[in-house]
């Protein structure tokens, strides 16, 4: 393939290093998103296959395609579909191509481009969206063998580098938050909005750590269902959840609704039955759940997922040499794949 | 000999705090015990030197600004032995030995405060007593300060989004505010305990009284009524509640100027006391 007149591998997207918050929830696709834009790369005939990977934290297209348009309608269409301005898009997108493409794949699937690097939920992600590619029947031999390296190479890092060694997770930060606002968590109440997967680990570290009381209320009935399960929990009706908040001194949001669901208003009015007791809000959604503004208010501490990451990669600075090592394995990984890639589709 | 004492537990207060402020550099838990110890071998050693002053001047040792200032400072370190082991808050006693040797060490900068007049209260038990809990009132309400101090510097961090681990050490907003409630109603109750005992003698003697004094003793006692009051009915809490205790002990340490000032500036003795039993004015010390 990978010759200058043969199909070219692309990929096009925007993530947490490129791109503020306030701009990634507007860029974010929610499933019906996904599924709009899958169609129309099908649709398109420019693409011979395409791969959307969607997370909170980062959209991006991977694509084959022998036009040289192939970026251009890759951005026209994830324009059309978030109905964000293309102009707007191009500002906060990167695009690779090629060897660069495989080489930010591989790091990606091993957590070094996450938010908090190492992790190790990315993973299942990029393999959620190969699936759905397999399922949708959107991607061919190219993207396969790619991926599967990919795989390959995020399980090597794993096993032979030290990345996840001292890595701090968005739960253990959220808890040691809640510790320094409310002493022993073992009298605070906990509410968990939405059953997202992020918001599942937190609550799960804060059961770990003896919250007293976990409720959970979200639109899904069978996730939250299974989530108190795990975390020992009781189910609210979603519709409700609101009149529960000023009982609440820890409130985990995850929810994948389209806008703010948390306004200041509705917070000052929950706060002024608790006003001398502090609450503090957890906002892992993506687009946030929570008004920005809810934490000018007195004694209310809200803390997004850029917060908590942030946080969780300040111990970042004492790894930057494994990261270094881990970039360079990954870049000889990628460089022998491309290789391969361009003697035999060449 | 007491000012020897005194120096002595400044150097053991600052042990304490000192080895607080390493392990927390260092971003290690401060080790509690020995820093009790310290703070304890401390107290002994000023309270050694306090009543060996006493002896001397045969009443409580607050005659003097030196005085005043090392009861102030010893109060603080003996609210902070009583109650410390009730709250169990992390720091509190770096943060109370800090205070006091803050105060201590500005007392001891001045030589001429200990100059002259020594011991001023052995007339009457009753405006001794009144002006011994005034000072001692004074201690908890730098206590106050130095945890509403903690508070904010939490606040800040977590305002800030800061996860320092320095801050990690420090206690909670929700139990240094539990603290500070309780701490204003002590507060609040050995300050009007001291005005009573004061109002009682200034009935009885009603020269004695200075309208300087009398102002500032109103507006301080009011002053703490309300931050009581507020705080208990939930007006005022967190970060507004921690700046006005600071600023309320900023004011009462101001208050003690001009009760200085209106001090006789003439330095007596125990001899000359015995001498004047009639001898009843100038003597009250702090806003009392």
């Amino acid at each position: 393939m990978p010759a200058a007149d043969g199909p070219q591998l692309v990929v096009i997207g925007c993530n947490h290093h490129h791109t503020p918050l306030a701009i990634r929830e507007q860029i974010a696709l929610s499933p019906e998103g996904v599924e709009a834009l899958r169609k129309r790369l099908i649709e398109d005939g420019s693409f011979e296959e395409s791969l959307i990977l969607n997370t909170c934290n980062r959209v991006e297209v991977y694509a084959i395609s022998q036009s040289p348009q192939a970026a251009r309608h890759i951005y026209k269409h994830l324009s059309e579909v978030n109905q964000f301005p293309e102009s707007s898009f191009r500002e906060h997108a990167y695009e690779y191509f090629q060897e660069q493409a495989i080489e930010h794949l591989f790091q990606v699937a091993a957590g070094l481009n996450s938010q908090i690097v190492g992790e190790t939920e990315i993973l299942g992600q990029v393999k959620a969206a190969y699936a759905e590619a397999i399922d949708t029947e959107s991607i061919g031999p190219l993207l396969h063998r790619v991926f599967q390296k990919a795989f390959q190479a995020s399980k090597w890092v794993r096993t032979h580098t030290g990345i996840g060694v001292g890595q701090v997770s968005l739960g253990n930060v959220a808890v040691e938050l809640a510790t320094r606002i409310f002493g022993r968590l073992t009298v605070a109440r906990t509410l968990v909005i939405g059953s997202g997967e992020v918001g599942r680990d937190v609550a799960k570290a804060f059961r770990s750590r003896g919250v007293a009381c976990v409720s959970i209320a979200s639109r899904t009935a069978d996730r939250a269902e299974g989530l108190a399960r795990a975390v020992d929990g009781l189910i609210i009706p979603f519709k409700n959840w609101k009149s529960h908040l000023p009982y609440v001194d820890i409130c985990i949001f995850a929810t994948s609704a389209p806008g703010a669901i948390l306004n200041p208003e509705e917070m000052r009015a929950a706060m002024k039955q608790r006003p001398s007791r502090p609450v503090f809000l957890i906002d892992l959604a993506v687009p946030r759940d929570v008004e920005p503004t809810v934490n000018d208010l007195s004694s209310v501490f809200l803390y997004n997922y850029d917060d908590l990451a942030g946080i969780a990669n300040e111990n970042l600075r004492n790894r930057a040499t494994e990261m270094a090592n881990c970039k360079n394995a990954l870049q000889s990984r990628s460089h022998h794949l491309w290789a391969q890639m361009a003697e035999r589709y060449s | 000999m007491d000012r020897l004492w005194i120096s002595i537990s400044i150097v053991w207060y600052l042990g304490g705090v000192g080895l607080a402020l390493i392990a927390l550099l260092r971003r290690q838990p401060p080790p509690h015990s020995i820093i009790f110890g310290l703070l304890l071998v401390g107290f002994l050693a000023q309270s050694t030197g306090l009543y060996l002053r006493g002896m001397e001047v045969q009443s409580c040792p607050i005659g003097n600004p030196f005085e005043v200032l090392q009861f102030i400072s010893w109060s603080v370190m003996l609210l902070f032995f009583l109650t410390g082991p009730m709250f169990r808050l992390s720091l509190f006693g770096a943060a109370s030995a800090n205070l006091a040797v803050c105060i201590s060490l500005i007392s001891l900068l001045f030589p001429q405060w200990d100059e002259g007049r020594r011991g001023y209260f052995g007339s009457n038990p009753w405006i001794e007593t009144h002006a011994a809990i005034a000072l001692f009132s004074y201690g908890v309400f730098g206590l106050l300060a130095a945890i509403s101090v903690l508070y904010l510097l939490q606040n800040h961090g977590l305002r800030t989004k800061r996860f320092s681990s320095f801050l990690k050490f420090f206690p909670s907003l929700f139990a240094t505010e539990t603290v500070l409630h309780r701490l204003i109603l002590i507060a609040f109750l050995t300050y009007s305990s001291a005005v009573l005992i004061g109002g009682y003698y200034y009935v009885n003697n009603p020269d004695a009284i200075q309208f300087g004094k009398l102002s500032f003793t109103i507006i301080l006692w009011t002053g703490y009524f309300l931050l009581w009051f507020l705080n208990q009915a939930s007006k005022l809490y967190a970060h507004r509640l921690a700046w006005t205790c600071i600023a309320l002990f900023l004011f009462a340490l101001l208050t003690l100027w001009p009760v200085e000032v209106n001090r006789d500036p003439k330095p007596q003795t125990l001899s000359s006391l015995h001498s004047e039993p009639g001898h009843t004015t100038s003597t009250i010390h702090a806003s009392s």
